[in-house]
């Protein structure tokens, strides 16, 4: 009746193995960009560390600068005097922190994706 | 065999093919799906059968014929959806040809459709991902590549059947 | 009103004067009601539209907005963060892409011609559009695949030997009334001052 020919079979068997790789590749997740928590006295904020930007957040003793730049993301200012969350330098893996205790700013790289629930409530669980 | 028509008659075949899509449009409007993004494809049907009986530009003149008169139906033709379903098309209608041509009777309708289709849904998933949704939407692609897969095979096969069978197309064929 | 009050080509110009002040707004105010506006318009000209289809998609296109977190957050739904950058480039997103479909919807009316070779095969094309509706599958015995080639192929030879549809035209245009260009210059006036709303912060 109807008679396939073999590249027929060839085209089938080519698209069904790009979408098997895609789905393998795009569940697994691990083109997400990382994304930068930031904790602070009354708020939290997430932003994704591939857009740069320069974020500024006020604490109890004055506005803390934190810069993301080229994947990564750090202190710039902090309104403290011995500048330890400045110099903690740069974050750009899953699980670093920083932070500036008198300003009660913290900031850490959580996983992307379906982090949510444990990326909010691990760190609540740090930062108090 | 037919000698080749006249434009006239080129144009009324493409007209019939075109208003056929639309007909094939309307069917699968009437078809409920889970998913509002799901289609099956039956208007491309038309277009299948046009790469046997009509030259590449006259096939892609009958895709814009297809998508224009599409989007004046549902009147959306000034709209995002008209620029997914040009560009959808555009690549389906290239790829098929571009199968068709360099694989001539070494391939029949439903990897002709399969390709297509495959093409034609990348295209779309990708624009989706960069002019409506953020980046994370890439996770519809494996689902819709999937059933697109799925649909494009029996689209092909019935297409195939339908060439095979139809006394309308007999002296219409290119050679 | 009816729809014919107001000539399809003029429908046209207006929509496309309305387009590009969606294109090039950042505001969610302005946004809003623009949308807003066109939906009554629509509503207004005898247009029929559809909301649903339009929620959903944009309801997708919020949440998939959402999934990528950004901003402060505002509140958390079972662990899932909403967050307002998100949030509003989402509502955005989904008002403009929304907002172009009823302006679409709005612009192109029946009886729209479009020049040239493409609008007359066009024509031809909703001809035979019409025809194959009349198209039925019936025939002797148990339906089948050949049964119901057969019916499309009885079909495809009639329409084959129709002769008729060489000579389709439109009616022509009735003309423009001074009703429709009041009508169309205020609602365009309407839309431009609407594009000139101050945003908000709605946090």
């Amino acid at each position: 009746m109807i008679r396939l020919k073999l590249l027929d079979f060839v085209i089938i068997f080519s698209v069904l193995l790009i979408t098997i790789i895609l789905t393998l590749i795009i569940y697994s997740g691990y083109n997400l960009p990382g994304l930068l928590k930031i904790t602070s006295e009354s708020d939290v904020y997430f932003f994704t560390l591939d857009t740069d930007r320069t974020v500024q957040i006020s604490g109890p003793i004055g506005n803390s600068v934190i810069r993301i730049e080229a994947g990564s993301a750090f202190f710039t200012d902090s309104p403290c005097h011995d500048k330890l969350c400045v110099k903690t330098g740069h974050l750009n893996k899953t699980g670093d922190w920083a932070g500036c205790l008198p300003n009660k700013v913290f900031i850490s790289i959580v996983k992307n994706g379906n982090s949510s629930e444990e990326a909010i409530n691990e760190t609540d669980s740090v930062s108090y | 065999m037919k000698p080749i028509q006249s434009v006239t008659e080129k144009n009324n075949l493409i007209a019939i093919l075109a208003g056929c899509s639309l007909f094939l449009s309307l069917i699968e409007f009437t078809i409920p799906k889970p998913l509002p993004f799901m289609r099956i494809g039956l208007a491309n049907i038309p277009v299948m059968i046009s790469l046997v009986i009509l030259s590449p530009r006259q096939t892609f003149f009958l895709m814009f014929i297809k998508v224009l008169g599409q989007s004046l139906v549902s009147g959306t033709l000034f709209s995002y959806i008209f620029l997914f379903s040009i560009a959808g098309s555009f690549s389906s209608c290239s790829a098929m040809l571009f199968v068709k041509h360099m694989f001539r009777s070494k391939v029949s309708m439903v990897g002709i459709s399969a390709a297509g289709a495959f093409i034609s849904n990348s295209v779309q998933v990708l624009m989706a991902c960069i002019f409506i949704f953020e980046k994370s939407a890439v996770v519809i692609a494996p689902p819709f590549l999937a059933t697109g897969l799925v649909t494009s095979v029996l689209l092909g096969l019935f297409t195939e059947y339908f060439i095979n069978h139809s006394e309308w197309l007999k002296g219409k064929v290119r050679t | 009103m009816r729809e014919n009050m107001v000539p399809p080509a003029l429908y046209l110009v207006t929509g496309l004067l309305i387009l590009p002040l969606f294109f090039f707004n950042e505001s969610l105010v302005s946004l809003t009601l623009m949308t807003l506006s066109v939906i009554i318009l629509n509503l207004f000209t005898g247009r029929r539209i559809r909301i649903l289809p339009s929620l959903i998609v944009s309801s997708g296109i919020i949440l998939t907005n959402l999934l990528q977190p950004g901003g402060k957050l505002l509140f958390s739904i079972s662990g899932f963060p909403v967050t307002e950058e998100s949030l509003l480039s989402g509502l955005q997103k989904a008002l403009f892409l929304s907002g172009m479909i009823y302006v679409s919807r709005f612009s192109v009316r029946k009886g729209l011609r479009i020049p040239g070779k493409t609008g007359a095969v066009l024509i031809k094309a909703f001809y035979y559009f019409e025809k194959m509706t009349e198209i039925s599958f019936k025939g002797e015995g148990k339906p089948g695949l050949n049964k119901i080639v057969a019916s499309i192929d009885r079909k495809l030879m009639e329409l084959d030997s129709e002769e008729t549809a060489d000579n389709l035209t439109e009616t022509a245009d009735s003309g423009y009334s001074i009703f429709s260009l009041l009508f169309c210059s205020s609602v365009i006036c309407f839309f431009a001052f609407l594009y000139f709303l101050p945003d908000f912060n709605l946090f």
